[in-house]
């Protein structure tokens, strides 16, 4: 028996009193030492029970001992100082959940997460997760590195993740582009748009020079003064002369 | 489940008188006691139990009880007489 409890009792009559007991609990390695002394085992979660019918019963407790991984673990438990140091710990915990203690830059490649993560730790003043406006540093970012389209923050656990897109130029705002012009004065017979907004229609008479499509301007930045905006336009178109306009 | 007792019964022809109690006798060194109605006299030399229509003696050396339930019991030491009454 590995994790067990045992007693070694004094008193009179012990035959009837182990009769009564073995009725409720398993009495192990029960030896008699003398006719008014024994000593017997019980199992660790037993081992209330035994006592209190061996006090009821009127016998006198010599010697108890507990032995057994079980009863050292259960006895650990109950002790005070761990169960403060558990408390204690999880109230640290607790504590330490109300802020963060990392940051992670995801998606840069431009600008180093260093660079990055030294300014957030500067435009974030608190690190108490309450008081961090996610959309303000999302704003800051945003300002603050040159050519980001994109800037997000979340807080996950105790970091902030903030994932950055920087701005991606297509290959056709390297171009320059310009409206298509009437090359001949004349009535347009066909027109056929590719791409772009059409400022004439079939039977209109046009001058040279007019402009036949126009270009649509792309906001590709959320900033004002955004210098990239071009747009890009096809036309093909037929006059009623001998002219055959086309870019 | 192989039952030990159960099998050597049913090998009896009239075993209608096998219900009361079980008892085996292992070596000289263990004893299992199945059915038994509890203690009467318990010493290093001497055990006694009941058991339904008498009473059972074991003796020996250094007898313990190893295990005592509400319907079995184990004795352990050195037994060399087993006397039912």
């Amino acid at each position: 028996m590995k994790n067990y409890c045992q007693f070694e009792i004094k008193g009179v009559n012990q035959e009837r009193f182990f009769n009564k007991l073995s009725s409720k609990v398993k009495i192990h390695e029960l030896k008699r030492l003398s006719k008014t002394q024994s000593v017997f085992k019980v199992g660790i979660f037993d081992r209330k029970k035994a006592k209190k019918n061996i006090l009821e019963e009127g016998f006198f407790i010599i010697n108890e001992k507990s032995s057994g991984f079980l009863f050292n673990f259960i006895n650990l438990l109950t002790s005070y100082g761990l169960i403060a140091g558990i408390i204690l710990g999880a109230g640290f915990l607790i504590f330490q959940s109300f802020f963060i203690n990392k940051i992670e830059v995801l998606g840069n490649e431009k600008y180093s997460t260093i660079e990055i993560k030294e300014y957030l730790t500067k435009s974030i003043n608190s690190k108490n997760k309450s008081k961090i406006d996610l959309k303000k540093v999302e704003h800051d970012v945003y300002n603050k590195f040159e050519d980001l389209s994109f800037v997000s923050a979340t807080l996950v656990g105790q970091t902030l993740v903030v994932n950055i897109k920087e701005e991606l130029i297509p290959d056709e705002m390297k171009e320059s582009f310009s409206p298509i012009l009437a090359s001949e004065s004349g009535r347009i017979t066909s027109l056929k748009l590719i791409q772009g907004t059409p400022m004439v229609k079939v039977g209109d008479v046009v001058r040279k020079g007019r402009c036949f499509n126009k270009s649509v301007l792309f906001k590709f930045s959320r900033r004002k003064n955004a210098n990239h905006a071009k747009s890009r336009s096809f036309c093909r178109c037929l006059v009623n002369r001998k002219c055959d306009s086309q870019q | 489940m192989f039952n030990f007792f159960k099998e050597i019964k049913t090998s009896v022809k009239n075993n209608n008188f096998l219900d009361k109690y079980n008892l085996i006798n292992m070596s000289g060194k263990i004893m299992y006691v199945e059915g038994h109605l509890g203690l009467t006299t318990i010493s290093q030399e001497i055990i006694t139990f009941k058991v339904p229509k008498g009473r059972v003696c074991v003796e020996g050396k250094n007898l313990i009880l190893h295990e005592l339930s509400d319907q079995t019991l184990k004795i352990s030491g050195e037994i060399s007489k087993t006397e039912v009454f």
